[in-house]
């Protein structure tokens, strides 16, 4: 009987060309995607609106800021810190980019029959 | 974690965290049911008093109960500029409608018995409250507008006291308002209040 090794689900995917990997990971594509849709907003909404854990959130923030997608500037309204995220110009073109990417690449995929 | 929705889909909801989750009820709820005390007991000051007191009230219900729990949004540059004018649109229109029924009063025509008073009154006010809805697009609104003008032709129609129907509406949208603000706070529950993340 012939035994056939199960395909990884990597070597399935074909690669993914222009897509930035960055904006690609699910959670990340959440967070831009928040941000995009609004002018800033503090850690809570996003937490809030992703529903994303504390850690997880700060992890991905950091490497968005890393690559200079999301700005974090700490303020005070009146004594209370506050830190408000917002996308900079080339997040914003990051993420526009990707969704025209995406939807290049989803372009051949044909209707459900 | 929450699945991608669509982008409008996404900014629509975030403006509704921002403006929809019942305080605004209960202010618009006190706020009536001030016209009616300010028609019932002749105390035509009321609604100026209300307004601030109110607007006060609302600022710190805002900051310490639903701003605790959503955290801070700043909206789109467009959507923040409409959301200012529609702001101002409605509370002008709202202004308008208490001094115009405040002088209407002082002119004498709107007196009770006058039996068209009561329309006119609540007529003043169903359609600021029915712009806001349209404007904020919070399509309850218009239900408290009708709500409002019903109670004024029922008190016209069955000779209640003069202004006695606001106390009805003005109850039912405030009961709405709290009863949409308890379930607000019971679906975001208040972090440790750091907003920052730090």
């Amino acid at each position: 009987m012939e035994i056939r090794m199960a395909r990884s689900p990597a070597s399935t995917h074909r690669p993914l060309g222009d897509v930035d990997r960055l904006v690609h990971e699910p959670a990340r594509l959440l967070i831009l995607s928040q941000l995009y849709v609004i002018e800033a907003c503090d850690f809570l909404f996003v937490q809030k609106q992703t529903g994303l854990t504390k850690g997880n959130l700060s992890s991905h923030l950091a490497k968005l800021e890393d690559a200079g997608y999301v700005e974090i500037v700490k303020e005070f309204e009146g004594k209370r810190p506050r830190t408000l995220l917002r996308l900079t110009p080339s997040g914003r073109e990051a993420f526009s980019t990707h969704v025209a990417s995406l939807r290049k690449w989803m372009a051949g995929v044909p209707d459900k029959t | 974690m929450k699945s991608v929705a669509q982008l409008d889909q996404l900014e629509q909801r975030a403006y509704r965290r921002v403006v929809d989750h019942g305080a605004l009820d209960v202010w618009i709820g006190a706020a009536l049911v001030t016209v009616g005390l300010m028609l019932h007991a002749d105390l035509d000051y009321m609604p100026a008093i209300a307004f601030f007191v109110g607007a006060l009230a609302f600022e710190q219900i805002r900051r310490r109960l639903i701003e605790s729990r959503i955290g801070h949004v700043r909206l789109r540059a467009d959507r923040m500029a409409r959301l200012k004018t529609w702001r101002w649109l409605t509370l002008t229109a709202l202004i308008v409608a208490v001094f115009g029924v405040v002088a209407l009063r002082s002119l004498g025509w709107i007196d009770y018995p006058n039996s068209a008073g009561p329309l006119i009154v609540t007529g003043c006010l169903a359609l600021p409250l029915a712009l806001a809805g349209g404007l904020f697009g919070i399509r309850r609104w218009f239900v408290y507008a009708a709500v409002v003008f019903t109670g004024g032709v029922c008190e016209a129609w069955l000779d209640l006291a003069y202004g006695s129907s606001f106390y009805f509406s003005g109850g039912l949208v405030v009961s709405a308002g709290l009863v949409l603000l308890v379930r607000f706070v019971r679906c975001n529950p208040s972090g440790n209040g750091n907003s920052d993340g730090a």
